[in-house]
Protein backbone atom coordinates (compact mmCIF):
# COMPACT_ATOMS: atom_id res chain seq x y z
CA UNK A 1 0.00 0.00 0.00
CA UNK A 2 2.78 2.15 0.78
CA UNK A 3 4.36 1.28 -1.88
CA UNK A 4 1.39 2.01 -4.41
CA UNK A 5 0.88 5.66 -2.19
CA UNK A 6 4.43 6.64 -3.02
CA UNK A 7 4.27 5.77 -6.63
CA UNK A 8 0.75 7.42 -7.22
CA UNK A 9 2.04 10.80 -5.52
CA UNK A 10 5.88 10.57 -7.38
CA UNK A 11 3.91 9.83 -11.02
CA UNK A 12 1.52 13.36 -10.18
CA UNK A 13 3.99 14.90 -9.47
CA UNK A 14 6.02 14.03 -12.64
CA UNK A 15 2.69 14.73 -14.72
CA UNK A 16 2.56 18.23 -13.27
CA UNK A 17 5.68 19.46 -13.02
CA UNK A 18 7.02 18.06 -16.56
CA UNK A 19 3.62 18.79 -18.80
CA UNK A 20 1.94 21.32 -16.45
CA UNK A 21 4.64 23.83 -14.06
CA UNK A 22 7.41 24.36 -17.05
CA UNK A 23 5.22 24.19 -19.89
CA UNK A 24 3.51 27.15 -17.92
CA UNK A 25 6.53 29.09 -17.25
CA UNK A 26 7.89 28.77 -21.12
CA UNK A 27 4.74 30.50 -22.75
CA UNK A 28 4.89 33.15 -20.06
CA UNK A 29 8.40 33.94 -20.89
CA UNK A 30 7.60 34.18 -24.35
CA UNK A 31 4.67 36.44 -24.58
CA UNK A 32 6.81 38.94 -21.84
CA UNK A 33 8.95 38.89 -24.71
CA UNK A 34 6.73 39.71 -27.16
CA UNK A 35 4.45 42.18 -25.67
CA UNK A 36 8.11 43.88 -24.34
CA UNK A 37 10.03 43.81 -27.10
CA UNK A 38 8.17 44.05 -30.10
CA UNK A 39 9.70 43.47 -34.12
CA UNK A 40 9.69 47.27 -34.56
CA UNK A 41 11.68 48.44 -31.74
CA UNK A 42 14.06 45.31 -31.56
CA UNK A 43 14.03 43.62 -35.62
CA UNK A 44 17.53 41.77 -34.55
CA UNK A 45 14.98 39.45 -32.57
CA UNK A 46 12.78 38.49 -35.47
CA UNK A 47 15.20 37.69 -38.66
CA UNK A 48 13.37 37.09 -42.08
CA UNK A 49 10.92 34.48 -41.96
CA UNK A 50 10.41 35.38 -38.03
CA UNK A 51 9.81 39.08 -38.77
CA UNK A 52 6.66 38.69 -40.77
CA UNK A 53 3.77 38.47 -38.46
CA UNK A 54 6.07 37.68 -35.63
CA UNK A 55 3.58 38.03 -33.14
CA UNK A 56 1.02 35.70 -34.55
CA UNK A 57 3.45 32.99 -35.49
CA UNK A 58 4.76 33.07 -31.75
CA UNK A 59 1.07 32.66 -30.73
CA UNK A 60 -0.25 30.10 -32.83
CA UNK A 61 3.13 27.92 -32.11
CA UNK A 62 2.64 28.70 -28.19
CA UNK A 63 -0.85 27.88 -28.73
CA UNK A 64 0.41 24.32 -30.14
CA UNK A 65 2.81 24.14 -27.81
CA UNK A 66 0.21 24.30 -24.69
CA UNK A 67 -2.46 21.98 -26.71
CA UNK A 68 0.36 19.11 -26.79
CA UNK A 69 1.17 19.74 -22.98
CA UNK A 70 -2.37 19.58 -22.26
CA UNK A 71 -3.00 16.49 -24.07
CA UNK A 72 0.21 14.81 -22.67
CA UNK A 73 -1.20 15.57 -19.13
CA UNK A 74 -4.77 14.78 -20.17
CA UNK A 75 -3.64 11.13 -21.41
CA UNK A 76 -1.18 10.90 -18.41
CA UNK A 77 -4.23 11.48 -15.74
CA UNK A 78 -6.16 8.80 -17.76
CA UNK A 79 -3.54 6.38 -17.22
CA UNK A 80 -3.52 7.08 -13.75
CA UNK A 81 -7.16 6.43 -13.12
CA UNK A 82 -6.89 3.20 -15.06
CA UNK A 83 -4.12 1.81 -12.81
CA UNK A 84 -5.98 3.08 -10.09
CA UNK A 85 -9.19 1.65 -11.35
CA UNK A 86 -7.84 -1.55 -11.96
CA UNK A 87 -5.24 -1.49 -8.31
CA UNK A 88 -2.00 -1.17 -10.06
CA UNK A 89 1.11 -2.01 -7.52
CA UNK A 90 4.38 -1.87 -8.66
CA UNK A 91 5.68 -5.02 -9.38
CA UNK A 92 8.15 -6.26 -6.91
CA UNK A 93 10.58 -7.72 -9.34
CA UNK A 94 10.95 -4.33 -11.14
CA UNK A 95 10.34 -3.48 -14.76
CA UNK A 96 7.38 -0.95 -14.65
CA UNK A 97 10.05 1.58 -14.71
CA UNK A 98 10.15 1.29 -18.13
CA UNK A 99 6.61 2.57 -18.77
CA UNK A 100 7.88 5.66 -16.64
CA UNK A 101 10.90 6.39 -18.67
CA UNK A 102 8.61 5.97 -22.09
CA UNK A 103 5.69 8.47 -20.94
CA UNK A 104 8.38 10.62 -19.71
CA UNK A 105 10.48 10.67 -22.83
CA UNK A 106 6.81 11.39 -24.66
CA UNK A 107 6.60 14.28 -21.95
CA UNK A 108 9.98 15.76 -23.42
CA UNK A 109 9.04 15.65 -26.96
CA UNK A 110 7.18 19.17 -26.69
CA UNK A 111 10.91 20.83 -24.50
CA UNK A 112 12.53 18.80 -27.31
CA UNK A 113 11.13 20.13 -29.86
CA UNK A 114 11.37 23.70 -28.90
CA UNK A 115 14.86 23.54 -28.10
CA UNK A 116 15.54 22.25 -32.18
CA UNK A 117 13.16 25.39 -33.01
CA UNK A 118 15.18 27.37 -31.08
CA UNK A 119 18.71 26.49 -32.54
CA UNK A 120 17.02 27.15 -35.96
CA UNK A 121 15.82 30.49 -35.04
CA UNK A 122 19.60 31.22 -33.58
CA UNK A 123 21.08 29.53 -37.10
CA UNK A 124 18.90 31.99 -39.18
CA UNK A 125 19.84 34.79 -36.54
CA UNK A 126 23.60 34.49 -38.12
CA UNK A 127 22.34 33.42 -41.51
CA UNK A 128 20.95 37.16 -41.82
CA UNK A 129 23.84 38.84 -40.06
CA UNK A 130 25.64 41.04 -41.77
CA UNK A 131 27.04 43.65 -39.60
CA UNK A 132 31.13 44.21 -40.39
CA UNK A 133 31.97 44.85 -36.73
CA UNK A 134 33.26 42.06 -34.52
CA UNK A 135 33.37 42.10 -30.64
CA UNK A 136 35.48 40.21 -28.32
CA UNK A 137 35.69 40.38 -24.46
CA UNK A 138 40.16 40.37 -24.05
CA UNK A 139 39.42 38.08 -21.11
CA UNK A 140 39.94 34.30 -21.36
CA UNK A 141 36.98 31.59 -20.82
CA UNK A 142 38.37 28.68 -18.51
CA UNK A 143 35.97 25.82 -17.20
CA UNK A 144 36.48 27.04 -13.27
CA UNK A 145 35.50 30.06 -13.96
CA UNK A 146 31.63 28.79 -14.40
CA UNK A 147 31.65 25.98 -11.98
CA UNK A 148 33.26 24.81 -8.72
CA UNK A 149 36.07 22.42 -9.32
CA UNK A 150 33.92 20.57 -6.15
CA UNK A 151 31.10 19.83 -9.23
CA UNK A 152 33.29 18.73 -11.21
CA UNK A 153 35.10 16.40 -8.42
CA UNK A 154 31.92 14.75 -7.54
CA UNK A 155 31.03 13.81 -10.83
CA UNK A 156 34.21 12.28 -11.58
CA UNK A 157 34.20 10.43 -8.13
CA UNK A 158 30.67 9.39 -9.13
CA UNK A 159 31.15 7.84 -12.44
CA UNK A 160 34.46 6.13 -11.36
CA UNK A 161 32.04 5.08 -8.24
CA UNK A 162 29.22 3.52 -10.53
CA UNK A 163 32.04 2.20 -12.72
CA UNK A 164 33.28 0.28 -9.90
CA UNK A 165 30.11 -0.51 -8.36
CA UNK A 166 28.52 -1.86 -11.74
CA UNK A 167 31.58 -3.69 -13.31
CA UNK A 168 32.06 -6.05 -9.56
CA UNK A 169 28.60 -6.82 -10.43
CA UNK A 170 28.78 -7.93 -13.92
CA UNK A 171 30.07 -10.54 -16.04
CA UNK A 172 32.37 -9.60 -19.19
CA UNK A 173 33.07 -13.43 -20.08
CA UNK A 174 30.83 -14.04 -22.85
CA UNK A 175 32.14 -10.97 -25.60
CA UNK A 176 32.15 -7.65 -26.81
CA UNK A 177 27.86 -8.03 -26.91
CA UNK A 178 27.29 -8.40 -23.50
CA UNK A 179 24.95 -5.73 -21.83
CA UNK A 180 27.32 -4.70 -19.35
CA UNK A 181 30.06 -3.72 -22.42
CA UNK A 182 26.62 -2.28 -24.31
CA UNK A 183 26.34 0.02 -20.85
CA UNK A 184 29.68 0.91 -20.12
CA UNK A 185 30.42 1.83 -23.58
CA UNK A 186 27.00 3.79 -24.50
CA UNK A 187 27.76 5.26 -20.80
CA UNK A 188 31.35 6.61 -21.80
CA UNK A 189 30.21 7.95 -25.18
CA UNK A 190 27.58 9.91 -22.99
CA UNK A 191 29.89 11.31 -20.88
CA UNK A 192 32.08 12.13 -23.66
CA UNK A 193 29.65 13.79 -25.62
CA UNK A 194 28.61 16.43 -22.33
CA UNK A 195 32.33 17.02 -22.33
CA UNK A 196 31.99 18.10 -25.78
CA UNK A 197 28.49 20.39 -25.29
CA UNK A 198 30.97 21.73 -22.18
CA UNK A 199 34.19 22.49 -24.17
CA UNK A 200 31.86 23.79 -27.58
CA UNK A 201 29.97 25.79 -24.98
CA UNK A 202 33.50 27.53 -23.38
CA UNK A 203 35.52 27.39 -26.76
CA UNK A 204 32.85 27.31 -29.62
CA UNK A 205 31.09 30.10 -31.59
CA UNK A 206 28.26 32.07 -29.49
CA UNK A 207 24.48 30.75 -30.50
CA UNK A 208 23.25 34.23 -30.96
CA UNK A 209 25.45 36.22 -33.23
CA UNK A 210 23.99 40.09 -31.04
CA UNK A 211 24.16 38.41 -27.52
CA UNK A 212 25.87 40.61 -24.74
CA UNK A 213 28.82 39.55 -23.48
CA UNK A 214 27.53 39.29 -20.00
CA UNK A 215 24.83 37.57 -21.06
CA UNK A 216 26.65 34.36 -22.73
CA UNK A 217 28.91 34.18 -20.05
CA UNK A 218 26.06 33.57 -18.19
CA UNK A 219 24.56 31.74 -20.72
CA UNK A 220 28.07 29.28 -20.87
CA UNK A 221 27.54 29.09 -17.07
CA UNK A 222 24.26 28.02 -17.02
CA UNK A 223 24.62 25.47 -19.79
CA UNK A 224 27.78 24.11 -18.15
CA UNK A 225 26.29 23.57 -14.82
CA UNK A 226 22.96 21.91 -16.32
CA UNK A 227 25.67 19.08 -18.04
CA UNK A 228 27.51 18.64 -14.93
CA UNK A 229 24.38 18.04 -12.91
CA UNK A 230 23.17 16.12 -15.18
CA UNK A 231 26.46 13.99 -14.92
CA UNK A 232 26.01 13.73 -11.33
CA UNK A 233 22.35 12.75 -11.84
CA UNK A 234 22.79 10.09 -14.23
CA UNK A 235 25.74 8.60 -12.22
CA UNK A 236 24.00 8.53 -9.16
CA UNK A 237 20.68 7.28 -10.76
CA UNK A 238 22.84 4.33 -12.34
CA UNK A 239 24.30 3.44 -9.01
CA UNK A 240 20.78 3.91 -7.44
CA UNK A 241 19.74 1.01 -9.85
CA UNK A 242 22.62 -1.07 -9.08
CA UNK A 243 21.76 -1.16 -5.66
CA UNK A 244 18.63 -1.76 -5.99
CA UNK A 245 19.09 -4.83 -8.12
CA UNK A 246 22.25 -5.96 -5.40
CA UNK A 247 19.51 -5.43 -2.71
CA UNK A 248 16.26 -6.12 -3.74
CA UNK A 249 14.43 -2.83 -3.50
CA UNK A 250 13.07 -3.05 -7.32
CA UNK A 251 9.62 -2.49 -6.30
CA UNK A 252 10.78 1.22 -6.15
CA UNK A 253 12.27 1.20 -9.79
CA UNK A 254 9.57 3.02 -11.14
CA UNK A 255 9.68 5.85 -8.27
CA UNK A 256 13.56 6.24 -8.53
CA UNK A 257 13.21 6.39 -12.30
CA UNK A 258 10.19 9.16 -11.96
CA UNK A 259 12.25 10.92 -9.29
CA UNK A 260 15.53 10.92 -11.50
CA UNK A 261 13.42 12.32 -14.81
CA UNK A 262 12.02 15.15 -12.50
CA UNK A 263 15.02 16.08 -11.36
CA UNK A 264 16.94 16.13 -14.56
CA UNK A 265 14.12 18.46 -15.84
CA UNK A 266 14.40 20.31 -12.61
CA UNK A 267 18.47 21.01 -12.82
CA UNK A 268 18.04 21.35 -16.79
CA UNK A 269 14.86 23.60 -17.50
CA UNK A 270 14.77 24.85 -14.05
CA UNK A 271 18.18 25.90 -13.87
CA UNK A 272 17.90 27.91 -17.51
CA UNK A 273 14.62 29.45 -15.92
CA UNK A 274 16.17 30.29 -12.53
CA UNK A 275 19.70 31.94 -14.21
CA UNK A 276 18.70 33.43 -17.62
CA UNK A 277 15.71 35.56 -16.30
CA UNK A 278 14.31 37.04 -19.41
CA UNK A 279 13.83 40.25 -17.08
CA UNK A 280 17.63 40.34 -16.79
CA UNK A 281 19.24 40.18 -20.42
CA UNK A 282 20.84 43.11 -21.94
CA UNK A 283 17.79 43.40 -25.11
CA UNK A 284 19.36 46.30 -26.49
CA UNK A 285 21.92 44.72 -28.88
CA UNK A 286 18.89 43.48 -30.70
CA UNK A 287 18.14 47.24 -31.75
CA UNK A 288 18.64 48.51 -35.08
CA UNK A 289 22.56 48.75 -35.47
CA UNK A 290 23.39 49.30 -31.36
CA UNK A 291 26.91 49.11 -32.27
CA UNK A 292 26.84 52.38 -34.24
CA UNK A 293 25.49 54.32 -30.90
CA UNK B 1 37.40 45.25 -22.16
CA UNK B 2 35.99 44.56 -25.11
CA UNK B 3 37.83 44.14 -28.68
CA UNK B 4 36.31 45.59 -32.24
CA UNK B 5 37.20 44.54 -35.26
CA UNK B 6 35.84 46.03 -38.66
CA UNK B 7 36.11 43.75 -41.35
CA UNK B 8 35.37 46.77 -43.79
CA UNK B 9 38.10 49.20 -43.07
CA UNK B 10 41.22 49.33 -45.01
CA UNK B 11 43.12 48.35 -41.89
CA UNK B 12 44.39 45.34 -41.98
CA UNK B 13 42.31 42.98 -38.83
CA UNK B 14 45.71 42.05 -36.94
CA UNK B 15 46.64 45.66 -36.90
CA UNK B 16 43.70 46.96 -35.74
CA UNK B 17 43.94 44.31 -32.81
CA UNK B 18 47.39 45.30 -32.39
CA UNK B 19 46.08 48.74 -31.92
CA UNK B 20 43.10 48.43 -29.91
CA UNK B 21 45.14 46.10 -27.61
CA UNK B 22 48.08 49.06 -27.02
CA UNK B 23 45.36 51.25 -26.49
CA UNK B 24 43.89 49.27 -23.51
CA UNK B 25 47.06 48.89 -21.82
CA UNK B 26 47.86 52.64 -22.70
CA UNK B 27 43.89 53.46 -21.05
CA UNK B 28 44.94 50.69 -18.15
CA UNK B 29 41.63 48.82 -18.91
CA UNK B 30 44.43 46.00 -18.63
CA UNK B 31 46.92 45.70 -16.34
CA UNK B 32 50.73 43.97 -16.08
CA UNK B 33 50.32 40.25 -14.86
CA UNK B 34 46.42 39.83 -16.93
CA UNK B 35 45.50 36.92 -18.43
CA UNK B 36 44.86 37.24 -22.31
CA UNK B 37 42.36 35.11 -24.18
CA UNK B 38 43.95 31.91 -26.48
CA UNK B 39 44.18 32.67 -29.71
CA UNK B 40 41.97 30.23 -30.90
CA UNK B 41 38.86 31.93 -28.50
CA UNK B 42 39.58 35.54 -29.46
CA UNK B 43 39.83 34.14 -33.22
CA UNK B 44 36.44 32.21 -32.32
CA UNK B 45 35.07 35.24 -31.09
CA UNK B 46 35.83 37.73 -33.69
CA UNK B 47 34.80 35.21 -36.39
CA UNK B 48 38.28 35.67 -37.87
CA UNK B 49 41.38 33.38 -38.96
CA UNK B 50 44.14 32.32 -35.85
CA UNK B 51 46.31 33.09 -37.99
CA UNK B 52 45.17 36.67 -38.29
CA UNK B 53 45.18 36.59 -34.23
CA UNK B 54 48.48 34.67 -33.61
CA UNK B 55 50.40 37.52 -35.82
CA UNK B 56 48.53 40.12 -33.74
CA UNK B 57 49.74 38.41 -30.70
CA UNK B 58 53.24 37.55 -32.65
CA UNK B 59 53.55 41.57 -32.93
CA UNK B 60 52.54 42.32 -29.40
CA UNK B 61 55.19 39.81 -27.86
CA UNK B 62 57.66 41.50 -30.61
CA UNK B 63 57.06 44.79 -28.64
CA UNK B 64 57.24 43.06 -25.22
CA UNK B 65 53.33 44.32 -24.59
CA UNK B 66 52.00 40.91 -23.77
CA UNK B 67 54.22 37.42 -22.47
CA UNK B 68 53.54 33.80 -23.54
CA UNK B 69 54.39 31.74 -20.34
CA UNK B 70 53.85 28.09 -22.43
CA UNK B 71 50.74 26.10 -21.49
CA UNK B 72 49.68 28.82 -18.61
CA UNK B 73 48.48 31.13 -21.78
CA UNK B 74 49.31 34.59 -22.86
CA UNK B 75 49.74 37.57 -20.14
CA UNK B 76 49.98 41.48 -20.55
CA UNK B 77 54.02 42.23 -19.86
CA UNK B 78 54.88 43.51 -16.78
CA UNK B 79 56.47 46.74 -18.66
CA UNK B 80 53.34 46.70 -21.05
CA UNK B 81 52.49 50.71 -20.79
CA UNK B 82 56.10 51.78 -21.29
CA UNK B 83 56.34 49.56 -24.41
CA UNK B 84 53.01 50.12 -25.73
CA UNK B 85 54.51 53.83 -26.67
CA UNK B 86 56.95 52.57 -28.79
CA UNK B 87 56.01 52.63 -32.50
CA UNK B 88 58.00 50.22 -34.45
CA UNK B 89 56.26 50.96 -37.49
CA UNK B 90 57.38 54.90 -37.32
CA UNK B 91 60.21 54.44 -36.12
CA UNK B 92 60.62 52.46 -39.42
CA UNK B 93 59.50 55.36 -41.49
CA UNK B 94 61.34 58.01 -39.71
CA UNK B 95 64.74 55.91 -40.63
CA UNK B 96 63.58 54.75 -44.03
CA UNK B 97 63.09 58.35 -44.78
CA UNK B 98 66.41 59.63 -43.67
CA UNK B 99 68.19 57.01 -45.86
CA UNK B 100 66.19 57.48 -48.84
CA UNK B 101 67.57 61.17 -48.42
CA UNK B 102 70.24 60.48 -48.25
CA UNK B 103 70.50 58.68 -51.21
CA UNK B 104 68.81 61.07 -52.93
CA UNK B 105 71.35 63.74 -52.27
CA UNK B 106 73.70 61.19 -53.40
CA UNK B 107 71.70 61.19 -56.98
CA UNK B 108 70.50 57.76 -56.49
CA UNK B 109 67.60 56.95 -58.93
CA UNK B 110 63.81 55.75 -57.60
CA UNK B 111 64.79 52.77 -59.33
CA UNK B 112 67.90 52.17 -58.17
CA UNK B 113 66.88 52.58 -55.00
CA UNK B 114 63.25 50.35 -55.43
CA UNK B 115 65.65 47.64 -57.13
CA UNK B 116 68.24 47.51 -54.21
CA UNK B 117 65.87 47.23 -51.60
CA UNK B 118 63.90 44.71 -53.02
CA UNK B 119 67.01 42.81 -53.42
CA UNK B 120 67.84 43.28 -49.26
CA UNK B 121 64.53 42.26 -48.75
CA UNK B 122 64.84 38.78 -50.44
CA UNK B 123 68.34 38.01 -49.62
CA UNK B 124 69.01 38.43 -53.20
CA UNK B 125 72.54 38.58 -54.53
CA UNK B 126 73.61 42.12 -56.17
CA UNK B 127 72.35 42.48 -59.34
CA UNK B 128 75.62 44.42 -59.77
CA UNK B 129 78.09 41.43 -58.71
Amino acid sequence: MLVQAIFYTVFVAQLLLVSYYYPRKFTARISYLLANYPPEQYPKLYPKPYDYHAENGAKKSLRAYRFVNGLILVAGFGILTAMLASGYTPRLLGGDEVFVLLFGAVQTVPHMITEIGTAKYFKRMKEVDISTTKKADLRPRRLFDFISPAYIGLAVILYIGWLVFFLGNSEFDAGLTTPAYVTVIGTATMHLLITGVIMMNIRGLKVDPHQAYRDQLKQIETTIRICVFVIILMNSFLILMDASDRYAWEVFDPVFTSLYLQLIIIFSLGLRFRKSRVEEVDFSVYKEDVWLV
Amino acid sequence: MQVIVDTNSSMPLFAQLVEQIKQAVQAELVAPGDALPSIRQLATDLRMNSKTVAKAYSLLERDSVIQTKGYRGTFIHPDAKANSNVDLSSWVRAQLKQTIQTLKAANVTDSEIRIAFVEIMHNRPNSGD
